[in-house]
Order: structure tokens, then C-alpha cells, then sequence
């Protein structure tokens, strides 16, 4: 039995990675006590701050003003670049959004779920560059299959439809129905030759799991109003049920290690700023892509006196993102994006090709999120009045479009997270600081797409073309405890254990060798229930 | 939870140490700083003259024929927080729109090009609008569901955070044409 200071299983983090492993340790029977730095809170209270935001809030897709922050463990906040310091070239490609609440970010998030391509987890065997996975896709698809089960995927039946094809099992749910704008998008995109697919979520098309089906709010970021979107607290809810023990404003800051350099115990402060310390037989850290890797390089101690986890120096080294480029354009016919889901479908033609071994994959994704509020906000802004205003709001919100464009970038041991020597936080725990360059592996993968958006425009008849030159960060963080064979340059083995700590494991997208050019979420839960059976195992013997 | 209804909703932050009733009390008590009060919530704008004339200015300014009196009252006093001369500038406006010279707003709109009245003209139609006003550099939400800037998109969108139906509902809508606005 859990207590608040032992179990058999300590878990740092209740976000969707930390929250199913909880759940299938207690399951087989070990005691589990989550630590989450932050507060726990309720979907109405999250919707009802969404539906009381200004205005503009609402239109530039302010995703965190709705959920409030533990002063002991800020995370970024709409409008507000204090807490996660980024640098270098591209230092706007890693101006990452994320949560720290119970449930983890997963409460705002677009629910997209791919899989990797077989072909991802071999990159440098392929194609010769970045690195492969010390596993293979036939390994790990047992996992992205029960991943999909556990959240609740909808996804395309026809294997023409699926990216990619190589499956066990059905998705578990149809695909939800497109909107007009995906509708139109669809048609034009496939009749100009192009592959373009509903993109699998992780959103029920009909009851499942005891939630509701979409009911097309529109909101899944930031909040969905009635559960239809998975997001972690699911599992944080089924871990405790089943007896987990769950600390919220519990903030580790420090690791204990023995004479075989095991961990013994973890230290967090609690809501009043006290510290506590709690002992383990198997640590889990699931503290999201940014939060791990600053966790472990703050627990240095006399053993591992470059981190926890550290003897390869890669802990915070190859930081991934999906750098993203966005199109904008005004469409001749009324698209009328805002109903069903926020996204909905993409074309999948450049995910992969001979190509990759020069320049980067990409997926191109037309943008449902409802042009409502922001046609209203920007034709205001505008100085329209009367007749004319009226008219202008309802031409941009019909036809204005936007598309975002994600690359795979390549791990780089220079894109690195470091503890920050200017600015510490309200436990004096320095702030995580990104440098980032996205590459000229992505740079070149960026000058080839623009002929194919300004041709998809072209397509839809639309004006106004316009295409970002910056990149802008996806906030989908991996690499920073890259999964790998060779303790020299890796943190993590193939089961997810720290190569340096035979009892601890790290769940989550910081294990990841390679990014893909798709959403991650799948990817890092699948990785987590593969650590998770890993971990029972071991746990048995 | 810091409980100040004046501090914007995307700032307050979490007390440490809060418990869970009490929270739920200073949610409802946040919640409630946005209810319509239950006496008198429409009389600044029904029984005083500056209120009547903001009435009657913003009908002709956003081409309506029938406005909320409450949301206009929490527009008005909204709207005079933020800026000490705005209710002289209002009464002047009614004027104006009441001397029948203008047939329209966007009439009004260009005779005051380049003075004080045309930006208080375009501050109070982004009221209406957008159900947001500026109080002291801070946005406050006045309303979401009467924010006029939905009103013509009724027919092909709408509110996001709202359900919009039944699983797949959306799936056999039509494309409203541009040229077809909604009457309101």
C-alpha cells in the first residue's frame, strides 16, 4: 500500500505518461505514489475560465490562461516568455507551451495521433542521418496498438486512408466526420494528387470508455467541454481508484543515490514549502519533455555530479520539436472552418522518401480551428464600421485559411536544455533554458515545401497567400533522455532505464531518437507502456 | 485562488495552501462578478441621460434595431472606467447621430475622420463587438454569447467552447454563401 512517503513505485509526473504507468503498476499490484508539481483542477472551472476570456485571448489561441499555476511550479503563460528561456538561431521554434497541473498538458491538447512510420525508427540505417531506435517498428507496434485502445483512437478503417498501413489491429473507433472546410480541403487536395487522410485522435466518435462522443465545440484547445477528447486525468482517475496515491504541489528538486548508484528516495517540496522525502523500490520520472531533463540536471549530487542519469553527458541534449511553418490564404469559395475538431486532415505525401537523406520530411495540415473570434477581433481592428464590418467578418471568418506545415528535425547534441545561470524560480530551482538551431536539414526541407503550399493555394483558388518565414515552435518536446544502446551516448536503454540507475526509468517524449514530422503524444504514450511492462518485469524478478 | 474579480481571469494564480470547499466558493464567487445582478441591472442606461444617449448611439453605431440594456450597462460603466472623458464624448456622438444628418454610422465615421469623437465612435462598436473592453491596459470579458461579432456568421459558425450538436452533425452542412448575411 502507497503512502504519501513510500511505495513500490514512485512516479514523478501525472501527465498522460506518468498517469499510465501508474495505472498498469497498479494494476499488477505494486504500491504507487505519483508526485505532481501542480494543482489539480476540475474541467467546468477550466471550460468556465476558457468561455470568460477576453477576446483577444481567444483569438490568438491563448491555450493556458485557462488553467491556474502553483507559484511553485510556473510553466510558459500566454503572453508572458519568463519561464522558459530560449536562445540561439531559432530560438522562436522552442517557445514551447505546456502545463504543469494533474492531468499534464494533455488537457489542452489538438489530440492528434499518429504512429511513426516503420521507417522512423531507422533513420540512420535508411537514410544516413540522425539516429535509429534500438527497437523496431514489429516490437513496438504492440504498444502504439494498446496505446490507441487505452486513449481511445479514431482513425480510418481503409488501409489507403492510414499512415501507415502496418497495424494489428483496427483503430478503435470510425474516424469523426469532417466539416465543410476539411470536406472541401479533402476533395480538392486528393483530385490535385495529393494523399490526404484524416489524421487519427484521440476523440471518440461515439461513447467510449464511459465519455461522450465529439460534440463539435471547437475547443479542443483549450479545453473540451464534455470529456469527448482524452487527456490524462483518465488514467490519473483510474490509477487512484484502483489505490495509486496521488500528491499534487509536490515538486521534486532532488534524488538520492546509494553506493551502487541505485536511487533510494526523492525529495519534493509541498504546497507550504516544506520538503519531504519519499522512498521507492522503482522511480519513474514522466515529467514532460522540458521538465525531465531539468529535473535530472538539478538532482546532481556527489555521485552523478553532471546529473542524474548523466554519466554520457546527453541529459538535455538532443532537444526535438516539430519545427513549424504556417500558410495563410483567403479561399475564392466559403470554407467555414470551425466545425467537428480543431484538425482534422493532412496530407501525408512528403512523410517520407529518398529525399530524407538531404532534407527533412513534413506533413502539411489545414487548420480547422474557427476563424470566429479572430475575424470579428481583426475586422474591428481594422477601424470597419456599420455594413462594411459586418461584411468583413464574415468574409474572413468563410474563407480565411490557414495551414501548418511540421519538419522532422534531426537530434543535435548542441540543441540542449540547460539549467539557467540568470533566473531561478520561487524555490530557487534555476529555469530550464533551450538553445536551438532547427538545421539546415529542416532549412532546406522548408525551401522545397513552398512551391507545393503556393500549388495547394493555387488549388483552392485562394489570394493572399502568404507563408512564414520564421519557424515556430509544434510543442511537442523530445530527445532530451534519448533512448539508445550505447551508454556513452544515450540515456536510456531500449526498456526506458537509465543506463547509469538500474531502478530508474524515464516515460515520455524525452526518450525518443527521432521525431517524425507528426505528433508525438502516441508515440510517447506507446513508449511509456513499453517502459511500463518493462518495468513490471523487472519489478517480478 | 487569488479571488479579486477585478484581477483578469489569465492572470489569478493558485494560493498554496487553499482548500478544495474553500476554492469552490471563491469559483462561485468569481463566476458570479459576471451574472447579471438580479435588481436594477439595466437602469445606468435606462434612467440617466448619458446612459439613455449611450443607447441610442450605439444602436445607430453598430446598425442594430435592438440591443440588451444590461450587457449595455456593463458596456457603459465598462467603458467610462476606462476612460474619464468618454461619456461627454458619447453624448456628443448621440447628438450627431441623432441630427439625422448621417444616414448610417460608416456616414458618421468619415464626417469625423481625424478628431477626438472618432476614436470613442470605434471603441465603443469594439465594445459591442467583441464583448471586451480595456479598463487600465487590462482586457476585461464583459459577454461572449452577445458579442455582436458573431451575429453575422450565425448561419456557418459558431462560439467556440460551445457544443455544437451531436456527434458528426456537422458532417452534411452546407457552404453558406457570402452574399446571404443572416438577419439580426
Amino acid at each position: 500500500m502507497a503512502t504519501e512517503q513510500s511505495a513500490d513505485v514512485v512516479v514523478v509526473g501525472s501527465g498522460v505518461c506518468g498517469a499510465m504507468v501508474a495505472h498498469e503498476a497498479v494494476k499488477a499490484g505494486l504500491s504507487v505514489l505519483i508526485l505532481e508539481a501542480g494543482p489539480r483542477g476540475e474541467r467546468g472551472d477550466y471550460w468556465q475560465r476558457f468561455m470568460n476570456l477576453p477576446a483577444g485571448n481567444r483569438a490568438r489561441s491563448d491555450f493556458s490562461s485557462p488553467f491556474p499555476q502553483s507559484p511553485y511550479a510556473p510553466f510558459p503563460m500566454f503572453g508572458n516568455d519568463d519561464y522558459l528561456i530560449v536562445k540561439g538561431r531559432d530560438a522562436g521554434a522552442f517557445r514551447q507551451g505546456y502545463l504543469r497541473v494533474v492531468g499534464g498538458t494533455t488537457w489542452h491538447w489538438s489530440g492528434l495521433c499518429w504512429r511513426h512510420l516503420p521507417v522512423d525508427l531507422r533513420l540512420k540505417s535508411t537514410y544516413g542521418v540522425g539516429r535509429d531506435w534500438p527497437i523496431s517498428y514489429d516490437d513496438f507496434e504492440p504498444f502504439y496498438t494498446k496505446a490507441e485502445s487505452e486513449m481511445g483512437v479514431s482513425g480510418p478503417s481503409d488501409p489507403a486512408m492510414q499512415s501507415p498501413p502496418q497495424r494489428s489491429a483496427p483503430y478503435a473507433m470510425e474516424s469523426i466526420a469532417y466539416g465543410t472546410a476539411d470536406r472541401r480541403f479533402a476533395e480538392v487536395a486528393n483530385r490535385g494528387g495529393f494523399r490526404c487522410v484524416p489524421i487519427p485522435q484521440a476523440k471518440n466518435s461515439r461513447l467510449y470508455d464511459d465519455r461522450p462522443g465529439c460534440c463539435g465545440s471547437n475547443s479542443c484547445m483549450p479545453i473540451c467541454p464534455v470529456g469527448a477528447l482524452y487527456n490524462g486525468m483518465v488514467h490519473v482517475d483510474k490509477a487512484t481508484k484502483l489505490g495509486a496515491t496521488l500528491v499534487d504541489q509536490a515538486v521534486v528538486y532532488r534524488i538520492d543515490t546509494d553506493a551502487r548508484n541505485r536511487v533510494t528516495a526523492v525529495h519534493y517540496f509541498d504546497r507550504n514549502k516544506q520538503s519531504q522525502r519519499v522512498t521507492g523500490r522503482a522511480f519513474v520520472i514522466a515529467a514532460n519533455g522540458i521538465e525531465t531533463p531539468r529535473l535530472l540536471l538539478y538532482a546532481a549530487n556527489s555521485r552523478n555530479p553532471r546529473g542524474i542519469a548523466n554519466s554520457s553527458d546527453q541529459v538535455g541534449r538532443n532537444m526535438m520539436d516539430h519545427p513549424g511553418l504556417h500558410m495563410s490564404c483567403i479561399t475564392k469559395e466559403p470554407m467555414w472552418t470551425g466545425h467537428g475538431p480543431v484538425q482534422q486532415s493532412s496530407i501525408v505525401d512528403f512523410r517520407d522518401g529518398a529525399f530524407r537523406s538531404e532534407y527533412a520530411a513534413n506533413r502539411i495540415m489545414m487548420n480547422n480551428q474557427s476563424m470566429a473570434t479572430s475575424a470579428g477581433v481583426t475586422a474591428v481592428s481594422m477601424g470597419l464600421v456599420g455594413k462594411r464590418l459586418d461584411a468583413e467578418i464574415r468574409r474572413r471568418a468563410a474563407c480565411n485559411l490557414d495551414f501548418s506545415i511540421g519538419f522532422e528535425v534531426l537530434p543535435d547534441p548542441q540543441n540542449r536544455l540547460t539549467l539557467s545561470s540568470e533566473r531561478k524560480d520561487a524555490l530557487g530551482i534555476p529555469h530550464p533554458e533551450v538553445t536551438y538551431d532547427v538545421g539546415d536539414y529542416v532549412r532546406k526541407g522548408g525551401d522545397k515545401v513552398r512551391p507545393t503550399l503556393e500549388h495547394i493555394a493555387r488549388l483552392l483558388e485562394a489570394t493572399d497567400v502568404k507563408i512564414t518565414d520564421g519557424y515556430n515552435a509544434n510543442n511537442h518536446v523530445m530527445g532530451g533522455t534519448i533512448m539508445g544502446r550505447d551508454p556513452n551516448n544515450s540515456v536510456v536503454d531500449a526498456d526506458c532505464r537509465a543506463h547509469d540507475h538500474e531502478n530508474l526509468y524515464i516515460a515520455g517524449g524525452a526518450t525518443m531518437p527521432s521525431a517524425s514530422c507528426i505528433n508525438s503524444t502516441l508515440s510517447m504514450v506507446a513508449v511509456s507502456l513499453m517502459m511500463a511492462d518493462r518495468l513490471k518485469q523487472a519489478m517480478k524478478s | 485562488m487569488h479571488s479579486d474579480p477585478n484581477v483578469p481571469i489569465h492572470q489569478q494564480t493558485l494560493d498554496i495552501g487553499v482548500n478544495p470547499g474553500r476554492r469552490k466558493i471563491l469559483v462561485l464567487m468569481i463566476a458570479s462578478a459576471f451574472l447579471p445582478q438580479l435588481v436594477n441591472a439595466a437602469s445606468i442606461v435606462t434612467t440617466s441621460t448619458a446612459g439613455q444617449n449611450f443607447m441610442a448611439l450605439s444602436l445607430f453605431a453598430t446598425g442594430r434595431s435592438k440591443l440588451d440594456p444590461e450587457i449595455g450597462a456593463k458596456l457603459f460603466a465598462a467603458l467610462l472606467e476606462s476612460d474619464a472623458s468618454f461619456a461627454d464624448a458619447a453624448n456628443s456622438l448621440a447628438a450627431d447621430a441623432a441630427s439625422q444628418k448621417y444616414a448610417d454610422v460608416e456616414g458618421l465615421e468619415t464626417a469625423i475622420r481625424g478628431t477626438p469623437k472618432h476614436a470613442t465612435l470605434l471603441a465603443l462598436i469594439a465594445a459591442w463587438y467583441t464583448g471586451t473592453v480595456s479598463v487600465k491596459g487590462e482586457p476585461r470579458m464583459i459577454t461572449l454569447d452577445d458579442a455582436l461579432m458573431y451575429q453575422p456568421i450565425a448561419d456557418g459558425s459558431h462560439i467556440p467552447g460551445k457544443c455544437a450538436g451531436a456527434t458528426n452533425a456537422w458532417a452534411q452542412l452546407p457552404y453558406p454563401a457570402l452574399a446571404d448575411m443572416p438577419s439580426f
